[in-house]
């Protein structure tokens, strides 16, 4: 392939996706080998698995099952955002791009003060590196996307987009729904698998 | 030399030698036109990677290298969030004006599609 190839084929699937898909898969990889961490260094620890001693237990409640439930909500605005330009309105796609930044933003903030009421740190054994490692891998993705959403929203401000040009968002919701599905697998195997 | 070393070595070994028999092998090839052909966009060059790349490294250098009493390095924190709206700025600037070649521009009126 050379620079004369077209960067998109008529009917056929934009360059830039897949693009992302390939972007995606690595991180598949890069997660796959933290996650692969985790249950090494589980299944190695001698003694009882979990939180230092003098820290407290895991708990799904006050903060780590609500901000599931925000960054599981922000992937169904993000979706409609994509829906809403796939009709050409405009209106509608800058309205749920900001709620999903909102969401994303509420999420971040939700695991900084998790962090503060853990009562342990990353310094603290084994439990703690994996936990801050692959906790903080996935706040640093979420506040990547929102940088891209904060991106694609004054993009959309400025009418970039149509219901015939708009992969940058389509690319966008690939990514975020990505680090979506990695919250709920990060929140099952260590809030709730323990 | 401990085991490390040497599997480094070799491994860095084995990517300049990919990379000789790559070079080799393009050498001599016709080379691709600077400037694509009416109807194709193609983005030009841009610095923004790194722009990126410093600004993703002042922020993990500061969350990594932090006094023990503070959550983070807010001599790195702060540029790099400085960076980081530079760099939004910076794509959202670029993002505007090839969106306007591929809408308006002479050379890819058939397949804008950003």
């Amino acid at each position: 392939m050379s620079a004369q190839a077209p960067t998109r084929r008529q009917g056929g699937f934009p360059i830039p996706l897949v693009g992302m898909l390939l972007f995606i898969s690595s991180e598949v990889m890069f997660f796959g080998g933290l996650f692969a961490t985790y249950f090494s260094a589980r299944a190695s620890f001698a003694g009882a698995w979990g939180p230092p001693s003098g820290a407290p237990e895991l708990e799904i409640l006050p903060v780590p099952l609500p901000i599931t439930l925000i960054l599981l909500s922000s992937s169904l605005t993000m979706h409609w955002a994509v829906r809403a330009i796939g009709r050409g309105d405009s209106g509608r796609l800058r309205l749920w791009l900001v709620v999903t930044l909102g969401l994303g933003l509420l999420f971040l903030a939700g695991q900084v003060y998790d962090y503060t009421t853990l009562g342990f740190g990353i310094s603290d054994g084994v439990y703690g590196t994996v936990f801050y490692t692959l906790t903080g891998f996935h706040g640093a993705h979420v506040f990547g996307g929102v940088v891209g959403l904060a991106i694609l929203t004054a993009r959309a401000g400025q009418g970039q987009f149509s219901a015939r040009n708009h992969v940058a968002v389509e690319a966008v919701s690939y990514y975020w729904h990505f680090v979506d599905v990695v919250w709920v697998a990060l929140f099952t195997t260590l809030y709730l698998l323990g | 030399m401990p085991d490390q070393i040497l599997g480094y070595v070799l491994l860095g070994a084995a990517v300049l030698a990919f990379a000789a028999i790559v070079a080799t092998a393009a050498r001599g090839r016709e080379q691709p036109p600077l400037h694509p052909p009416p109807g194709v966009h193609v983005p030009s060059g841009s610095w923004l990677p790194v722009i990126w790349a410093v600004g993703g490294g002042l922020l993990g250098a500061g969350l990594a290298f932090k006094p023990d009493d503070q959550a983070a390095a807010w001599w790195f924190l702060i540029p790099a969030l400085g960076v980081i709206v530079v760099g939004a700025i910076l794509s959202v600037r670029t993002a505007g004006r090839e969106w306007r070649e591929t809408e308006h521009g002479s050379h890819d009126e058939g397949s804008g599609h950003h």
